[in-house]
């Protein structure tokens, strides 16, 4: 300390300074400046870097801005593209809405997903649906997003190569042989019947499988509290009126 | 010391003051009109002749309207299906075309391309002749129900062979219509009519149509959400 | 001199600069008129069909697309392998025999005549294709007596509403097709083709039965 303290003290002129270490220029604050983010996010383990990504999206940009600006004084030539056998219920320009439902902390939550010519546009809550009465949240409105993620899971993959599901069971029918009662599932929690029901005709032909359900953001502290309050677990569901 | 200016300088200012800069300024102003204002610049009666269907397939016959609606007295609706229940007319899809052309001139080479996109499940692609912009949220069904007829914005389609831009669809033309409706509006059984001209009294009779139709007042049809959303 | 001619080449270089950033504004506004957004029908180069518009994936249902009721499906109880009904099922006024008519001149009239008599302008072509397919005069009953409704109970004279109904809404099947070979003029899957998609509206389906009912009651003036 006595070295940065003299480094404050030699320090000639207007300083501005974030926090005492920034001010002391300690040599911990120097490397954390060189990451990416001082606050100390995480920074995404993707093989595209927030770094590379920005690259290729600013020079993209940049190429589609000089694209649209290739001197052109009338409007480009577009074409249409209509279907070639058009379904019964389309109309162009209309939408159709389709009930659906989403996953969110092992619960299904009953929606409602809007199409415009057989794509999905927009998601809400079907005001059917006892739990939501037509209610999303943030998770659900962002959910649309997912359905044209270039890195969504297009197909099966076996150790990162395209696969088949029919591989994927032989694979799967092999592990559960050679494994016998050792067998583990691990996934997000789900209360599906009919995956429950897939998953207790599997412990029931290998008595010693378990399944571990785990979310990173869960609700399992409010749940545990609300077991030792009222005496079973329960979700509590807030009455506003 | 002689004059450095003669007398014949001031006549050159004038006319440069007074002829000059006005045909300056007229120049960059018919400019800027031909480029982003005229008939030009929005392709008004520019036949795209040898590329409908769009991307130059050999051999392709264009299809006609000429031949369809004015020949064959095919309604409008029978392939624009949608002109009276959505925003969107539609443009049919190849089986509405193979409806009729598995048995109408089976064999022929210029309708390979409707066979072709048929049995390969690969869509036709048709230049856009009407282009709004999409900031625009223009609406058929409203217009065909309150009294606007195709032709009106589409022009005589019966008799054109290639279908070409008969407006060049400014805001200023559309304002045209919303601040005074009366002017185009026409019965409701003669919205499909290609070649409807308006009669002698239509002042008259748009504004009873108005009435009847219940058509906005003009300060709710210029509202810019009316258009712009 | 030196000087002026490089004054002279420096204003020149800057006109052509700002002419060429005119240039730039006055294209930048298609921005906006083109944006990437996908309106109905237009194309995209995300889809690998080069369109926008996709098909429904099989089994789906939308709201209020559930058939399963005798106006949806023009058989009784709306089961798929029940009876035709017999009856239309919406009730009909003057002003659905109206727009049956109207629907009638649209989707129908090219082929089976403004008259109902076979001879729209169409049909004349159609005889000539592949299957040589006769446009019959077909909404009258004295003339379809004894033809008999391939695979049906019933002769075509006494053909029920839900039977007309399931050939506006699936076609007539062509009995000949063979589904190894392509769809082709000599081969076609129907001999008519599916109007659902056009005549989208179910009512309209029944409005148009009602109207060819009508004209079968009292046909209309021949020329």
């Amino acid at each position: 300390m006595s070295k940065e303290t003299l480094d404050i003290q030699t320090n000639s002129g207007r300083g501005y300074w974030r926090s005492l270490d920034d001010l002391a220029q300690s040599s911990e604050f120097q490397a954390r400046l060189e990451r990416e983010f001082p606050s100390e996010a995480a920074e995404l383990r993707d093989p595209v870097t927030r770094r590379s990504f920005l690259k290729l999206m600013g020079a993209s940009m940049a190429l589609s801005t000089l694209a649209g600006c290739q001197f052109a004084i009338k409007q480009p030539q577009e074409v249409i593209v209509p279907y070639v056998r058009q379904p019964e219920q389309v109309i162009p320009g209309r939408s159709l809405y389709y009930a659906t439902s989403m996953t969110v902390q092992g619960f299904g939550i009953g929606l409602l997903a809007e199409s415009h010519e057989g794509r999905p546009t927009k998601v809400e809550g079907n005001p059917d649906h006892g739990a939501s009465l037509g209610g999303s949240d943030a998770w659900i409105q962002a959910s649309i997003l997912t359905m044209y993620d270039p890195d969504r899971s297009q197909q099966v993959l076996n150790a990162g190569k395209p696969s088949t599901w029919a591989d994927a069971a032989a694979a799967l029918a092999a592990a559960a042989k050679s494994a016998g009662n050792g067998i583990r599932i691990l996934s997000e929690p789900n209360a599906s019947p009919s995956l429950g029901a897939a998953i207790a005709a599997l412990t029931s032909t290998y008595a010693g499988t378990k399944w571990v359900q785990y979310d990173p953001i869960s609700g399992d502290n409010a749940v545990d509290g609300a077991t030792q309050a009222l005496g079973a677990a329960t979700n509590v569901v807030y009455a506003f009126n | 010391m002689a004059q450095v200016f003669n007398r014949r300088t001031n006549t050159i200012v004038r006319l440069g003051i007074f002829v000059g800069v006005p045909v300056i300024l007229a120049l960059l102003t018919a400019t800027w009109w031909y480029y982003t204002r005229s008939d030009w610049v929005r392709d008004v009666g520019v036949a795209h002749a040898k590329v409908q269907p769009a991307g130059n397939i050999p051999g392709a016959g264009g299809y006609s309207h000429q031949l369809h609606v004015g020949g064959l007295k095919l309604d409008c609706r029978y392939c624009h299906t949608g002109v009276e229940i959505s925003s969107n007319a539609n443009i049919p899809p190849t089986e509405t075309c193979m409806g009729c052309h598995a048995q109408i001139l089976p064999k022929s080479t210029k309708l390979e391309y409707i066979r072709n996109s048929y049995e390969k499940d690969e869509p036709v692609q048709w230049n856009k002749v009407n282009d709004l912009p999409k900031f625009v949220y223009f609406n058929h069904s409203i217009h065909v129900a309150k009294g606007v007829g195709c032709s009106t914005c589409h022009g005589n389609i019966a008799s054109m062979a290639v279908v070409y831009k008969t407006e060049a669809l400014y805001m200023s033309w559309c304002l045209n219509c919303h601040r005074a409706p009366e002017k185009f509006l026409r019965p409701q059984s003669e919205i499909f009519n290609t070649a409807w001209t308006p009669p002698a009294d239509q002042i008259a009779q748009g504004l009873k149509l108005k009435k009847d139709l219940n058509i906005r007042t003009s300060s709710q049809l210029t509202n810019c959400s009316i258009c712009h959303r | 001199m030196q000087v002026t001619a490089l004054s002279l080449r420096r204003l020149v270089a800057r006109i052509m600069v700002l002419g060429l950033f005119a240039l730039f504004f006055s294209a930048c506004h298609l921005d906006m008129y083109d944006q990437p957004k996908n309106k109905a029908l237009t194309a995209s180069d995300f889809f690998a069909n080069g369109s926008s518009a996709r098909p429904l994936i099989d089994g789906t249902v939308s709201r209020g697309g559930l058939k399963i009721d005798a106006r949806t499906t023009g058989r009784e109880g709306g089961d798929p392998t029940a009876a035709y009904v017999t009856t239309n099922p919406i009730s009909i006024d003057a002003n659905v025999l109206a727009r049956g008519e109207a629907r009638y001149k649209i989707y129908c009239a090219s082929c089976h005549g403004e008259k109902g008599n076979g001879k729209g302008p169409a049909a004349g072509p159609i005889s000539k294709g592949g299957l040589g397919l006769k446009m019959p005069a077909l909404f009258y009953v004295d003339q379809l007596k004894g033809k008999v409704v391939a695979n049906e109970s019933f002769t075509l004279d006494q053909a029920p509403d839900g039977y007309y109904f399931n050939a506006i809404t699936h076609g007539v099947a062509n009995l000949k097709y063979d589904p190894t070979k392509p769809e082709t003029a000599e081969n076609p899957k129907y001999t008519m083709f599916p109007a659902a998609y056009r005549i989208q509206i179910v009512d309209d389906r029944w409005a148009i039965i009602a109207y060819i009912r009508e004209m079968q009651k009292n046909p209309p003036a021949q020329k």
